[in-house]
This record gives C-alpha cells, sequence and structure tokens, in this order.
C-alpha cells in the first residue's frame, strides 16, 4: 500500500521544478571525471611553480574535535603557497587556523599531478583539487564521500565562473567578500544548501542589487552633505 | 564613542579602501608584515569613526587580514556588531562577513548580537534574514541559540524557500548547542522530510539527519519509513548519498531493515553513473550490510572496475573499499591480490599505503612468509619513509597477539636480523622489543636467536648506525643471558669488547659489558669443567661421556636439540688454557680503561669484571701451571666460577603486567597513607635513598635493566618485595623455569661428591628435565592448532597482562541529551515540546528582563508572529494569555489548513511508530519500531 502510494507521488515528483537536479546528474555523470579542461577557470596569471619541502601531518590535536559536520573548513591556497580564502565551519583558534593552513599548504602543495585528490590530516581527510593556479581544499570528516567533495568544490567552482564569467585567480584576490558570499550561498553549517546553481547565481544578484542600491543611497549628495555637517 | 583619537573628515574621505591594500599587499616584496602592521594602525584609528562608511571599510580591511594573514581582530568584536545594526544594507554585510570569520563561542561580546540577530531573523528582507541565519549556524553558542530556537523555529515554515533551508541547516548548530531545541524544532524538522514539492528542502533537511544520526543512530530508526521514501523517490544524488549515510548507520541497528534496503541499493549502484554515488553505495553494502552475500558479491565487482580505473582518485577509493570488506570477507581482497601488490609501488602514497594495510589484511600462517619476503623487499627499494611504514606494519602484524600467525620462529628470526640492516630501518626499538620478548617466551628459537644476535654483533660497520643501537644491545642481551648457545664464546667476547662500541651511547655499553661478563663466567666454566673431566678421565675414574653430561642436563632442562647439539657444542667450546689466558688480558684491556667512566652503569658493571677478574686470576693461573695442589685450586675456582655461573643460569621469565598488583599486601604496611612527615623526617636526604635503590637492583639485573620492556621490569628489581613476586610467578608458571633447587643440588654433588656419583644424580636430573619437557609438551597440546604441518614452537603466554586490555568501551556520545531530547520527541511527548517552547521563550524574556531591552510586548509579539507563521487559524483576540497561544500551537497538526491531509498522514506515521518505540527491546522482532511499510 504505502509503497505504491510513494510510487504516485514519484510520478507527482518528476513534473515538478526538476531542472537542478537534471543539470546535477549532468554535472556528476560526464563533467566531473571528464578531462578537467571544458571548466577549468583559464590561466590568467600563470605563475611559476614554487614546491616547498614536503611534511607530512599526522594525527594529533584535531582529532577530538566534535564531528557533527561534514565540512570542517574550505580554504583556497594559490600555487605560491598565499591564501586566498579561508572558511572555518567548525571551531579552531587563530593560531590553529594559521597552523593547518601552513601544514596543509605544504603537504598539498608538495604532491604531483597525477595523485590522488585526498590527503589524511589529523583524523580527517582533506579534499582539494587545483584549478589553474589555485588548489581549493575542504577538510571533511574520514567517514565523509571523498567524491561529494570533490563535486561540492567543482561545483563552487562552476558557479565562481558563471558569476564572473571565466573566473582567475585575481577575480577571487580583489573580490574576496564576494566569494565569501558566494560560499555562504552554497554552504551553511558546514554542509550543502544549495545544489542548484541557477538558484545561487539568482541569490547573489539579488544580493548585488540591494548593494548597489545601498551605495547609491551611501554615495547620494544629500548623503554625502549630511555627513560633512554632522 | 568619539575619542581625541577619532579622523577626521579628511581622513575619511581619503581613507584607503580594502582594493587599496589588495594591492599594496600585492606590490610588497619582502616587507609584507610591516606593510601589514602600518594598515592595522591605519584600521585601529579609522575604525572608531562615527561615519558608517569609514568604520565598515575600516572592518573590511581588517576582516580581509584577518582571513589572508591570520592577523588577530578579536579586539574589533565590538565594531563588527555596531556595523550589523547599520541599516545600510552594505555596512550590515561587511559586520556579518566579520563577525562569521572572527567570532568564537568565547568573544565576550557574542551575546551582545542576540538582539539585532532577532531583528534581522524577523526582517522582511530575504537577503538580511539569510545574513543573520548564516551568522548564527557560523557562532552560535548555548545562550544564542536558546533565545533564538522560537524565531528560527517560525523561519523553518517560512514560505521563501531559501530562507526555509537555510533555517533547516541552521537547526543542527541549534540542536548541537542547545539540545532542548530539538524539542521545539524537530516536529518541523520531520515535516520538512516530506515536503516533497521543494527538492531543496528534502536536500538540507537530510543532511542535518545525515548529521544527527551519525551520532546516535537508534534515536532515528522510527523515521526509516520516510527515508526509505526518499531513497526510492529522489533522483537528486546529494541526496542519495546522504540517505545512505543514514542508512548506513540504521541498518545495523535492525535486521529487517537491511533486508528490505539491499534491494534498492544494488540497483541504484549498478543503475547510477556518478562514481561518488556508487562509491556510497558500495561502502553502505560494505559496511552495514555485509551479510547479504550477493550485495557484497556485486560490489565487489563494482570495486573491481573502480581499481582499474585510470583516475587515481577512483584506485585509492577502490583499495579503501577492500579495506573495509577485508575483514568479513577476505575473498574480495584476495582476488584482488596482484593489483594490490602491484599498487605498493604506485607513485602515489596515498595509495600505497592503503594497499599495503590491504597487504597486512591478508597475512595468514600459511603466507606469511612469502608476504613478508616480498614487503622486506620492497622496502629496501623504496624511500626511507615508506621503507619504514612497511617495516613497522610487519613487525606489527607478525607480532599481533603473541605472534599468533608465526609458526616458524626461526624464520621470523632471521628476518628480524634482516630487517635490522636495511639501509633506512628505523624501527629499533620495537625490534629490539620483539627480540627480546621472543627470547624470553620462545625457547626452542633461543639458538637461532642467538646465531642472528651473534652475526649482528661481529659486524663493526653497524656499529655506527644509531638507528641499530637498540637492536644490537637486545642482541648483545641474548647472547649474554643464552651464551650457551654460542659456538665460539672467544669470539662472542671478541667482537663484545671490540673497540668501536665506544661508538655506542653508555646504556648500551652496558648490557655489553654485562653480556661479556655472562660469557666470561660461562668460558671460565666450561673450562673448569672439561679440565675437571679431562683429569678425571685421566685418573680413569670417569667414562668418556661424563664430560658432556652437564650440557646434556643443561640443553635437557632448557628443553633443547637434545643430547647431539649438546655434545657438539662441547666439542666446538673447547677452551684452552691459552684462550682463557687471551680473555683475560682482553679484559684487562678493553674493559680496565672504562672503569673510570662518567657513566654509573658502565663503571659499576665494569668494577663487577675486573673485580671477578681480579679474584679468579691468582687462582687460574695455579691452576694452569704447577701441577701440585691443583685439585685444591681447581675446586676453588670452580666454585666460585659455578656460583656466578649459577646465578646467570637461573632463567628469566616473562611476567605478567599484573603481577604486582597479586602480590599480597603484608601485614601492618600501609600502602595508602601520606608520606608527607617522612618527607619532613628525611629532608636532604633524598638523594642518598634513591642511591640505595639503584645498587640494590645492580645485581641480578644482569645489565638488562634498561633495555627490558615494560612487561619486565618488576625482574629488574629483586629487593625483597619482588623475590615473593618472582616466588610467586615462579609457582604459577614453575614449568618455565629452571628447577633451581635441584639445579644448585646437582651442582653441589657435583662438588662434594666423587665423580661415580654424578652420573646418578646426572641421570635423575636429566630424567626430571625430560619429564619437564613432556609435562610442557602436554599442557601445551591443546594449544597448538591441528592443521599445522610443522610444530609450533611452544610461546609462553601470560593468561593476563599480555595483550594490553582494550577498552571495549564504545565512546558515549557526548550529546546524550540531543539523542535523549530527540528520543523524547519521537516517542511523541509532543506535550514536552510545548512546555520547552514556552521554557526557551521564558528563558529569553527573563534574559531581556535583565538588559531591560526589550517588554513582555514585544516577546508576545514573537508569539503571535510565530503562529501566525505556522500557519495555524489566527486568534482574533490580541490580549490571550499566552498558555492558550500555546495550546493553540501544539494543536496546529490539528487544525491544519491547506496541508491538513500531508500532515494527518503523518500524523498516523507518527502513532504508529510511536506505538513501536514504546516496546523498546529492539531485538524481539515483533516489537522493534521499524514500522509495517518495511514489512
Amino acid at each position: 500500500m504505502h509503497v505504491i502510494r510513494a510510487q504516485a507521488l514519484t510520478k507527482s515528483n518528476t513534473h515538478g521544478p526538476t531542472s537542478s537536479k537534471n543539470r546535477w546528474l549532468f554535472l556528476s555523470n560526464a563533467c566531473f571525471f571528464s578531462s578537467p579542461n571544458r571548466t577549468e577557470i583559464s590561466a590568467r596569471i600563470i605563475l611559476s611553480l614554487g614546491l616547498p619541502s614536503p611534511e607530512l601531518g599526522t594525527a594529533g590535536a584535531y582529532s577530538q574535535r566534535p564531528s557533527s559536520i561534514m565540512i570542517h573548513f574550505v580554504c583556497l591556497i594559490s600555487r605560491q603557497g598565499k591564501v586566498r580564502l579561508t572558511k572555518w565551519y567548525s571551531t579552531y583558534t587563530q593560531k590553529e587556523r594559521s597552523k593547518a593552513i601552513r601544514e596543509l599548504s605544504g603537504v598539498i602543495l608538495s604532491r604531483g599531478p597525477k595523485l590522488c585528490n585526498f590527503v589524511d590530516w589529523k583524523g580527517h581527510k582533506v579534499v582539494y583539487k587545483r584549478y589553474a593556479s589555485l588548489y581549493f581544499c575542504m577538510c571533511i570528516d574520514d567517514e565523509d564521500n571523498e567524491l561529494e567533495a570533490l563535486e561540492v568544490i567543482h561545483h563552487f567552482v562552476e558557479i565562481l565562473d558563471r558569476y564572473f564569467g571565466s573566473v582567475c585567480e585575481l577575480d577571487l584576490i580583489f573580490n574576496f567578500h564576494k566569494a565569501y558570499y558566494i560560499l555562504d550561498e552554497l554552504l551553511i553549517a558546514g554542509e550543502l544548501q544549495e545544489s542548484s546553481k541557477k538558484t545561487v547565481a539568482k541569490l547573489i544578484s539579488a544580493q548585488d542589487s540591494l548593494v548597489e542600491v545601498a551605495k547609491e543611497e551611501a554615495s547620494s549628495i544629500s548623503n554625502i552633505i549630511a555627513q560633512a555637517t554632522k | 564613542m568619539a575619542s581625541s583619537s577619532s579622523p577626521s573628515l579628511m581622513d575619511s574621505l581619503f581613507q584607503r579602501s580594502l582594493d587599496d591594500i589588495i594591492k599594496g599587499l600585492r606590490h610588497q616584496q619582502a616587507g609584507e608584515s610591516a606593510f601589514v602592521s602600518k594598515v592595522l594602525e591605519e584600521v585601529r584609528r579609522e575604525i572608531k569613526s562615527t561615519d558608517s562608511h569609514t568604520k565598515s571599510t575600516a572592518l573590511q580591511k581588517l576582516t580581509y587580514l584577518h582571513s589572508i594573514c591570520f592577523v588577530d581582530m578579536s579586539w574589533a568584536a565590538f565594531h563588527a556588531i555596531e556595523c550589523i545594526s547599520y541599516p545600510n544594507f552594505t555596512h550590515k554585510k561587511v559586520g556579518y562577513l566579520a563577525i562569521s570569520q572572527s567570532f568564537q563561542e568565547s568573544t565576550p561580546v557574542i551575546l551582545l548580537i542576540s538582539n539585532q540577530l532577532r531583528k534581522d531573523l524577523k526582517s522582511n528582507v530575504e537577503v538580511e534574514v539569510s545574513l543573520a541565519l548564516e551568522c548564527l549556524s557560523r557562532i552560535g553558542n548555548l545562550d544564542l541559540c536558546r533565545d533564538l530556537t522560537p524565531e528560527v523555529f517560525t523561519l523553518m515554515a517560512s514560505s521563501r524557500i531559501p530562507v526555509r533551508k537555510k533555517a533547516i541547516g541552521v537547526v543542527l548548530r541549534l540542536f548541537g548547542k542547545y539540545p532542548d531545541a530539538v524539542r521545539v524544532c524537530f516536529k518541523r524538522l520531520v515535516e520538512s522530510l516530506e515536503s516533497s514539492d521543494s527538492p531543496p528542502i528534502v536536500s538540507a533537511v537530510i543532511g542535518v539527519f545525515c548529521e544527527l544520526a551519525s551520532k546516535d543512530p537508534k534515536a532515528y530508526l522510527p523515521l526509516a519509513p520516510e527515508f526509505y521514501k526518499i531513497l526510492v523517490d529522489s533522483r537528486n544524488n546529494w541526496v542519495l548519498i546522504k540517505v545512505l549515510k543514514i542508512f548506513t548507520k540504521l541498518a545495523p541497528l535492525e535486521p529487517r531493515l537491511a533486508k528490505k534496503i539491499v534491494e534498492p541499493i544494488c540497483e541504484l549502484m549498478s543503475k547510477t553513473g556518478a562514481k561518488s554515488l556508487m562509491f556510497e553505495c558500495i561502502r553502505t553494502i560494505l559496511t552495514s550490510l555485509a551479510e547479504h552475500e550477493s550485495a557484497v558479491k556485486l560490489a565487489a565487482g563494482r570495486i573491481n572496475e573502480l581499481l582499474i580505473d585510470e583516475d587515481p582518485n577512483l584506485r585509492y577509493l577502490g583499495l579503501h573499499a577492500l579495506a573495509i570488506v577485508a575483514p568479513k570477507h577476505i575473498w574480495a581482497v584476495l582476488e584482488n591480490k596482484e593489483f594490490v601488490i602491484k599498487s605498493l609501488s604506485d607513485p602515489d602514497p596515498n595509495i600505497k599505503l592503503e594497499s599495503l594495510r590491504l597487504v597486512m589484511a591478508m597475512v595468514s600462517e600459511s603466507n606469511v612468509v612469502e608476504i613478508c619476503r616480498v614487503l622486506v623487499n620492497y622496502a629496501t627499494k623504496s624511500e626511507p619513509e615508506f621503507c619504514n611504514v612497511i617495516l613497522g606494519s610487519i613487525l606489527s602484524t607478525c607480532s599481533n597477539n603473541v605472534y599468533e600467525i608465526i609458526v616458524d620462529f626461526d624464520w621470523y628470526v632471521s628476518l628480524l636480523g634482516e630487517m635490522s640492516r636495511i639501509q633506512h630501518c628505523q624501527k629499533g626499538d620495537e625490534i629490539e622489543n620483539q627480540l627480546i620478548d621472543i627470547g624470553l617466551r620462545v625457547q626452542d628459537v633461543r639458538p637461532e636467536l642467538v646465531r642472528v644476535g651473534r652475526d649482528l654483533l661481529m659486524d663493526p660497520a653497524l656499529l655506527g648506525n644509531p638507528f641499530l643501537h637498540r637492536i644490537l644491545s637486545a642482541a648483545a642481551w641474548l647472547c649474554g643471558e643464552y651464551v650457551e648457545f654460542i659456538r665460539n664464546p672467544v669470539e662472542l667476547m671478541e667482537s663484545l669488547l671490540q673497540p668501536r662500541t665506544s661508538l655506542l651511547p653508555p646504556s648500551v655499553r652496558a648490557v655489553y659489558l654485562e653480556s661479556a661478563f655472562k660469557a666470561l663466567v660461562f668460558c671460565l666454566h666450561s673450562y673448569l669443567q672439561s679440565a675437571t673431566s679431562s683429569d678425571h678421565s685421566a685418573l680413569g675414574l670417569s667414562d668418556p661421556g661424563v664430560s658432556s653430561q652437564s650440557y646434556d642436563e643443561y640443553s635437557g632442562a632448557h628443553g633443547e636439540n637434545g643430547e647431539e647439539s649438546g655434545t657438539t657444542l662441547i666439542q666446538e667450546n673447547h677452551i684452552t688454557p691459552d684462550s682463557v689466558l687471551r680473555l683475560l688480558n682482553l679484559i684487562d684491556m678493553a674493559v680496565g680503561p672504562l672503569s673510570g667512566s662518567y657513566d654509573v652503569e658502565i663503571q659499576e658493571r665494569t668494577r663487577n669484571i675486573l673485580g671477578f677478574t681480579e679474584l679468579i686470576k691468582p687462582v687460574l693461573s695455579d691452576s694452569l701451571h704447577p701441577q701440585d695442589e691443583r685439585h685444591k685450586q681447581q675446586a676453588e675456582a670452580s666454585k666460585m666460577v659455578r656460583l656466578l655461573h649459577d646465578t646467570f643460569s637461573d632463567e628469566l621469565g616473562p611476567v605478567s603486567m599484573s603481577a604486582q598488583g597479586r602480590v599480597p599486601v603484608p601485614d601492618g604496611l600501609v600502602l595508602y597513607e601520606n608520606l608527607a612527615d617522612l618527607e619532613a623526617v628525611c629532608g636532604s636526604s633524598l638523594p642518598a635513598s634513591s642511591a640505595t635503590i639503584s645498587f640494590e637492583g645492580s645485581h641480578n639485573v644482569e645489565g638488562a635493566t634498561s633495555i627490558f620492556i615494560s612487561d619486565q621490569k618488576e625482574e629488574s628489581e629483586p629487593s625483597s618485595e619482588s623475590t615473593s613476586l618472582l616466588a610467586e610467578h615462579r609457582k604459577r608458571h614453575g614449568l618455565y623455569y629452571l628447577p633451581s633447587e635441584k639445579n644448585t643440588e646437582h651442582h653441589e654433588a657435583n662438588n662434594d661428591y666423587p665423580p661415580a656419583n654424578e652420573l646418578k644424580s646426572g641421570v635423575t636430573v636429566s630424567n626430571d628435565a625430560q619429564d619437564l619437557a613432556k609435562l610442557a609438551e602436554q599442557s601445551f597440546l591443546p594449544k597448538r592448532k591441528s592443521k599445522q604441518v610443522k610444530a609450533r614452537p611452544v610461546v609462553v603466554k601470560l593468561d593476563e597482562g599480555d595483550v594490553l586490555p582494550i577498552s571495549s568501551k564504545i565512546p558515549q556520545a557526548k550529546d546524550d541529551s540531543l539523542s535523549e531530547a530527540v528520543r523524547d520527541v519521537l516517542l511523541g511527548n509532543e506535550a514536552d515540546a510545548d512546555t520547552l517552547t514556552q521554557k526557551a521563550a521564558a528563558d529569553s524574556v527573563s534574559r531581556k528582563k535583565g538588559k531591560e531591552k526589550l517588554n513582555a510586548k514585544e516577546q508576545e509579539d514573537d508569539l503571535d508572529h510565530m503562529d501566525s507563521q505556522s500557519g495555524t487559524v489566527q486568534n482574533p483576540v490580541k490580549e490571550r494569555s499566552k498558555r492558550s497561544s500555546r495550546k493553540q500551537n501544539a494543536d496546529e497538526g490539528d487544525h491544519g489548513g491547506d496541508k491538513g491531509k500531508q500532515k494527518r498522514r503523518h500524523r498516523h506515521g507518527k502513532h504508529r511508530t510511536r506505538e513501536g518505540v514504546q516496546n523498546p527491546p529492539a531485538n524481539v522482532i515483533s516489537q522493534t519500531p521499524v514500522p509495517d511499510l518495511l514489512l
């Protein structure tokens, strides 16, 4: 009985808004494991390759961290080891943060191009992927799905790409706050919240227009006069 | 706020923007930190501005430096809070970013944002609500979560999908920090599971449940039907992966559920093209459905596909999946044996490690020899780090559970020797421990151990490698302790005293010296023995076999190779007077200079040796040359040597870790009294007492104190209490000790009685020894595995304390209160939910009262708002009591308007599950909480 009803529900489901699902399937099926050229960020900044010495992190201090979320942190590191973005979903002190990034960039940047994209790190797993000159890294729980994390990264990159129009490292350097807002639309509390690129784009543009309005207000002559005469 | 240092209008007008900072940073070549500190100085000034634009720009710059350069910004917490209260959206946004990047739970001003968050959560502007939710999800602590639970609850029913979805995401944080929020929000969360009209919501809810279930799966078993429906219906891979994760946790708890989900999962696995989903299916089957043979077979097929893929990620995950399946279905690993071995030389260290783990999982009694051979070959070829990983895993696997898988100990011991010689080997400690451990536990392997040890000691090149020093120390100890198996003790003495031993650290050198002492005693003993017997045979008082007699006894008592080896030993051992002289000279030359060593251990042992040689020399040199008084002198010499020899031949056995605990505390000894007054009495004389302790230990320790592994430690101090321990231990494990009294009796007999008697007593002793060996054999018979072709030597096992007690306690879920709350809610204590809403509201009211910022009216508005949001029938009467409003809230399910049908079905399902849960024993199949949907 129940099963039948469930099937009926599926049918009604298929008429619903499924465009996002279809895209997602497409993404997982074809894009992701095919050659990365198609969606890879164009490399406008070509910089020399500096490989630091390998120093493998060992399990320790962070492993007891209560793990009730999937993604512990996200970070973007350039090929030179410069940090471009960090977002922490678990609690780390500022000291731990800077240490973690230092260790990880040491490990990840030293790995060759044809190796797998996972690194064991302090009882967690760090999944990373290189797009042009940037490494996108994501620290997940040991039991979480590495491929899924790779897909989240890819998803993020595609959204950035769509937003900035062929995104490059410079875009992220100069629009660092925007990168955060986009990430915030994608993830919440360490979980993926939106799997549709279109929805994210819509939400971001809504924010942008609000910002524009606010800016206009702030820079209007009357406002400046008000400020000056305060 | 405005202080003297606050910036002027000119400052605001010419403030550097974030872009300026970024550009400036990029142009800095070396003095980056100087630039950063200059910017920080500016920011400190600008942030105090009253102008919102100046302030927010300063905050933005600071946030940038904080997240990129890891600059401290905790001092600016209050300014960030000011920024989020600005009406201008740009400024607000900057403030929120700063807060979610920099605030910790312990940030002191964190509670000040509670009101602003509430205001923004109730805002009509969707983006503002999103900002506040995001911020709460990041920084929410107990107080914030408690205060804002009602608002989040309201938003969970918002008609705006993005807001609703974010609110659901925040619930995870609420539950984690404030478990009572479960009673308020859980019902709505479950309802959201069924909102099949909006996929993002389902995706968000499943994400939350996935994390919740990973902590305490049992509580979510009643929701299995809902999850099952999603598993069957959903086409969204994100959702499916999460649902699979949930089932991975649930399936082991309920066999019928496992049966039910096996089929859809297998179908999903074979149909899907997304590797991530496929891998999740594989993992679910392998971890939670491993009893379903056919499903595992299917999964193994998919694993094989992964293994041959070009993508290293998939190969790695394939190996990882094999590692999951290995404990239960080793066949799946064995099928891919060749691939696994091949992966050992993969360029990717992760893949190498994973395949090494698999190789170790495949090890069994029958193949341990060949696998170790392969691995050691790999180790010699690979780089130092991986080489040591390999060696480490060989050592730990082979020694697992008291060398369970080792049958041929001779082979294993020579493997240990071989491993020590590998260039990059850094496993000295572990090898040392195992060598000594095996020496103590396995009698049969001692000749081989001594041979391996001797080879190591002989090689002067090894002394230069500091990683090998520990191994050498073990080898020296073994050769000294079991010196009777050495073919040429003189040669051993030479290698123990070779000049390059000066490279050793003092602790190891002390072991060398002690071993040399033992070897010396042995040499003299056997020399005197042979001298006596040759005299006797010359006098015709004894038959030719007598000289080997004592060795027979010896080896017999040890359960050793028997008569033949005993006789061969003595033939090769034959020590001439010349060699004795040479030995004594060697000791004078090599040991003499050490008597002035700064190291106490070395000095002490040196003195022992030198003292002994001083004593023995005149007696011996007399007995070597003049013919008269020979017997008397010789008797004196042999008495001395025999005394020491007896001391050394008393066998050391393994001691149970808990042995100390079994020693009865003597009457009148107060152990748990405070020793404070003792300290006062002794005062400064503390060093003296510690010195006595160390001297006490030095006699029977045989130089092995420092190298002993921890569980032999008790052995090292045969002071009064540990003699009783030793006695007790001997009583329990008497089989493995030489019958000491008999032994001394025998030697006394040797001394006091003419050789005619010796034969007799010797025979009885050897009979005894044979009996003993037989007895030992019998007692160990049942422990042997019948299928073994070659008999496994006896490995001494203590009934306890050998293996470290593994704490079998499953770590209790920290959030007991959370699980409890969830269980309560699922059990149907919805009534509680209302009191809790009340409680939460009351809490926040009381907090507000304290701050005098909001009045009760506003609080009531809260509740109004909540009710209207949750789609219940509006009560037109404004001044209704809070109580009634809550009642209304509780009844919302019954009065549900447009969603009524759906809700009723849900309630129905709930009712059913409630019945199930009220009969908790999950083992009783008829009463398990899995609802009939699955049956």
